[in-house]
């Protein structure tokens, strides 16, 4: 509490420093960059924002991509971004704890969609995008906006197949390479109920190869896992050829580490949608709408992808053959269980 | 003196109690500590349960019903119990005979001897499941991949194992070497506080140090040996990264794990059915409980008395170096192998049998730590909230259990039950609850240490205790009668006589607070933020993001900073304990 005060009269002194010069610091030190744009409502938020100086951001995307686009963000606007990286599961019951109690941290939140943005608005604690004035908000692919101009979907995560490059010579080209009886034993899979991605990607397998696929797929006998994390890094050592799902985040990093691991990107695919919204009770208001200018803006959005490799609603780094994930029902749920054999 | 071991409690106790009727100020304020720390857990969780139960104005039995249509429920309770016993009873056996050699023998190895067993406790658990992995993974586990390598010199091919950690064996090997620090650590304090005349009495006797062991010292120290089993009971069902990463391949689902799942699949999480798992684990750990509290009951163990001879040390003859040979394998095998593995991985970047001996390098270690102002910050903030949480909840901890010890009423009772009762509730829903109770307003703690302190406190408030309540066991009722009798106050008694008479226990406690805090994932997850991060955060963090590298670098740094703290504190309580009660008993 006492830092946010201490912030908050740092951006108030700031705020009475730049009356007399235009372009003057922001808080936290960050020298703001003159930035002048011919919307004058988007100059009016920029000047706004700039004045709040700073801004907190709860995000599942991963750690460095994710600073890397706020220091973007930075470097245009001069706000500085505090980068809270936590998982879905952590930032929901973080998030929803702190605003129950009425003191919201996070001015900006983005995390897989998920009924979480639903509730949210129904309690009062995130306020829709559609109302917040957002300068070129109209603009942003249709397709993409949730929550009845409530929230955004700002990056689309397709789930890859992982593959030891020293076990596997060619890049697979199919999922079905999956049910290849070579690779039995030798399949490292997260469990389906670990995840709702999970399990919509393998109802989207029934779809699109039918049941027998993945009946095919249990022959092969996968070693069932609690997450990503654990199946990407036995693929990596060694300890099996391929796994699910691929999340490129975590490949990237062991191959930055040198491991001989690669993620092939296979159509059709489905994956988390990350979204972003606004707190209703945001310390600074200002930035966070102008942060939410920028990633809904084409500049922004292909930043994003450039830094975490994943899609863009305009269209950078998308996949052939997304499909959207719904809910899946308990009736899928226990039939794919079932047919893979898992539990 | 072997009547203080069969003497029931005694007469002059009753006097004594009679006495203590009497509310003085040094009880009200233990009272007030209790019921504020009872409150912290109690009131969100309170209200947690409350909302199960009562729906839109309306009682429902709903949650219940929902608990019991899981459709594995018997399969997950039989699993949980065979892991939690299977390794608390292993962990008895190794931690006592650990406790033994290095406490009451020739075998002693002075403070190596007294840290050593510690050491897998410095590693957090997530980081010790991976190392284990690292090791054991029937393909590419390191020991693995050796043994195959060593036994194809003689021409026999395996492509897999021989061993393989997600096994049953695995499981309850790994989550026992976490389970022995427990028990080492009570019994070793209980053996430590423990009349050693009735041992030379026992030798005089004619008697072998086998039958000294189990006839006169076992059921001496049954305090201490009971404290242990039941934090290692109790840690056992709370445990979540050892059976996710060890178990889950393996097939095995255990309670934990399902809870956790619960309370993070969804959205809104599944709170009720997760509760409703809770009470389950409520229920075997109260009855773990139940017994400690039999053994407390009994009276019939060992308890400083006024007259504070040592006498020497068992002589184990022959066996003193075999033994000792076989402490040191016990702790390579069990910390130093994983640490290894962490080591080697943190060194070549990634995981791999496939070490590239000549291309280590220190990057990650520099990527982690050394580059990382959040990660430096995190380190100081964990260190100083472990040291201070440590030292409160001890206290805190101590004062109740002397309150329950000396007033045996109901309502003491209830307060001991209250402030052991977190260590049966998943910690993410306490967590949760202290955010929603502290962070807002009148309080404002979001984002502060204060919430991390208070957190911590609440959640390992109650492993202080039963640490405590074995001290606490140890003391006897001789010499703080003779300070009453004295017309000593009773702040005076605590602090001149049950205090350094506690000293060898507390500081056990607190070392075992002290790793439990910095150490902690589940409340920091919740409860840490960019404004006050801690090392368990940053641990989930890299976890999370993927690098095993650059968590076995952070592991490993805070395996050697918790280690020297630990070292450093056990060498000055060694001396202070033994100069104590010389110079208040001789």
């Amino acid at each position: 509490m006492k830092i946010r005060n201490a912030a908050l009269a740092a951006g108030l002194v700031a705020a009475l420093a730049m009356t007399g010069c235009s372009g003057g610091g922001g808080g936290g030190g960050t020298a703001a960059p003159d930035v002048t744009v011919d919307d004058p409502a988007l100059q009016e938020l920029i000047d706004a924002a700039t004045d709040e100086g700073e801004m907190t951001l709860y995000s599942i995307i991963d750690e460095g991509p994710m600073r890397a686009v706020a220091q973007a963000f930075t470097d245009k606007y001069g706000v500085d971004v505090s980068v809270q990286r936590l998982v879905s599961a952590d930032l929901q019951q973080r998030y929803s704890a702190e605003a129950e109690a009425g003191a919201t941290v996070a001015d900006v939140v983005m995390l897989t969609h998920s009924p979480f943005y639903s509730d949210g608005f129904d309690k009062g604690w995130l306020t829709p995008l559609a109302d917040a004035d957002i300068p070129g908000f109209d603009e942003y692919p249709a397709d993409f906006v949730r929550n009845d101009g409530g929230a955004a979907i700002v990056s689309l995560v397709p789930t890859r197949l992982v593959y030891n490059t020293d076990a596997v010579e060619d890049e697979p080209t199919s999922w079905e390479e999956y049910a290849d009886p070579k690779y039995k034993g030798k399949l490292l899979f997260a469990a389906p109920d670990t995840s709702p991605a999970n399990l919509t990607f393998w109802s989207l397998m029934i779809d699109e190869f039918g049941e027998d696929f993945l009946r095919d797929v249990a022959k092969n006998e996968p070693t069932w896992m609690n997450s990503a994390v654990v199946t990407t890094q036995g693929v990596a050592a060694g300890e099996g050829d391929l796994a699910h799902p691929g999340v490129l985040a975590i490949v990237n990093t062991l191959k930055k580490e040198g491991a001989p691991v690669e993620a092939a990107l296979l159509g059709p695919t489905t994956g988390p949608e990350i979204g972003i919204a606004l707190s209703a009770e945001s310390p600074s208001p200002n930035a966070a709408k102008l942060f939410a200018h920028f990633l809904l803006s084409q500049e922004g959005s292909e930043v994003l992808a450039e830094e975490t490799g994943d899609g863009s609603p305009f269209g950078l780094n998308m996949v052939d053959g997304w499909v959207s994930p719904g809910p899946v029902n308990d009736e899928t749920k226990a039939k794919i269980n079932e047919l893979l054999g898992a539990n | 003196m072997t009547d203080t071991l069969t003497r029931p409690p005694s007469r002059l106790g009753r006097l004594g109690r009679l006495r203590e009727k009497r509310t003085t100020p040094f009880d009200a304020v233990t009272v007030a500590i209790a019921l504020i720390l009872i409150a912290i857990v109690i009131v969100p969780l309170g209200r947690v349960v409350v909302g199960m139960f009562w729906v839109d104005g309306q009682f429902t039995t709903g949650p219940i019903a929902r608990t019991l249509a899981v459709p594995d429920l018997p399969q997950l309770i039989l699993n949980t119990l065979i892991v939690v016993a299977g390794s608390s009873i292993l962990a008895v056996v190794i931690g006592v005979l650990l406790a033994w050699l290095n406490e009451r023998t020739t075998a002693r190895m002075g403070v190596i001897g007294d840290a050593l067993p510690l050491l897998p406790f410095l590693l957090p658990p997530v980081a010790g499941a991976v190392g284990w992995t690292m090791l054991l993974s029937p393909r590419a586990g390191l020991l693995n991949a050796w043994f195959r390598d060593f036994i194809g010199i003689f021409g026999i091919e395996m492509e897999t194992g021989p061993f393989n950690i997600n096994s049953w064996y695995g499981l309850v090997m790994v989550f026992a070497f976490y389970a022995v620090p427990f028990v080492y650590m009570n019994a070793a304090a209980s053996l430590r506080s423990f009349d050693t005349s009735l041992e030379e009495a026992s030798r005089l006797s004619g008697a072998s140090p086998l039958r000294t062991l189990v006839k006169v010292t076992l059921p001496a120290i049954a305090p201490g040996i009971g404290a242990g089993l039941l934090l290692s009971i109790w840690f056992g069902f709370g445990m979540f990264s050892i059976p996710s990463i060890i178990g889950t391949p393996a097939g095995i689902d255990v309670l934990s794990v399902r809870i956790v799942q619960l309370l993070t699949f969804t959205y809104p999480p599944e709170t009720d059915v997760a509760v409703g798992l809770s009470a389950f684990i409520v229920l075997f750990v109260g009855l773990a409980y139940a017994l400690q509290v039999r053994i407390l009951r009994k009276g019939r163990y060992a308890t400083l008395t006024g007259k504070g001879a040592r006498s020497n040390p068992t002589n184990l003859g022959v066996w003193k170096w075999p033994l000792r040979g076989l402490m040191l394998l016990y702790v390579a095998g069990s910390t130093l192998l994983p640490m290894f593995a962490l080591v080697i991985v943190s060194l070549n970047g990634y995981w791999t049998p496939k070490i590239g001996w000549d291309s280590l390098s220190l990057r990650a270690l520099q990527a982690a730590v050394i580059d990382d102002r959040i990660t430096r910050e995190a380190l100081a903030n964990s260190l100083g909230l472990g040291v201070v949480g440590g030292l409160i909840g001890i206290i805190a901890a101590a004062l109740v259990a002397l309150y329950v010890a000396r007033k045996r009423t109901g309502f003491a009772q209830a307060l001991d039950l209250g402030i052991k009762m977190p260590a049966a509730v998943s910690n993410m829903v306490i967590a949760v609850g202290i955010l929603l109770l502290l962070a807002g307003p009148p309080f404002g703690l979001g984002g502060t240490l204060a919430i991390l302190l208070i957190g911590y406190i609440a959640l390992y408030l109650p492993q202080a205790s039963i640490a405590a309540d074995a001290a606490v066991s140890s003391v006897g009722k001789e010499l703080p009668e003779a300070s009453a009798v004295s017309g000593a106050s009773p702040l005076r008694t605590f602090v001149k006589v049950y205090l350094p008479l506690m000293v060898p226990g507390l500081v056990a406690g607190w070392a075992l607070l002290f790793i439990r805090m910095v150490g902690d994932l589940t409340a920091s997850a919740i409860l840490a933020g960019t404004g006050n991060p801690v090392v368990g955060f940053r641990i989930l963090e890299v976890f999370n993001g993927g690098s095993y590298a650059l968590l076995a670098a952070l592991s490993t740094v805070l395996v050697l900073i918790t280690a020297t703290v630990l070292v450093v504190v056990m060498v000055y309580a060694r001396r202070k304990s033994r100069f104590g009660i010389t110079a208040k008993i001789g």
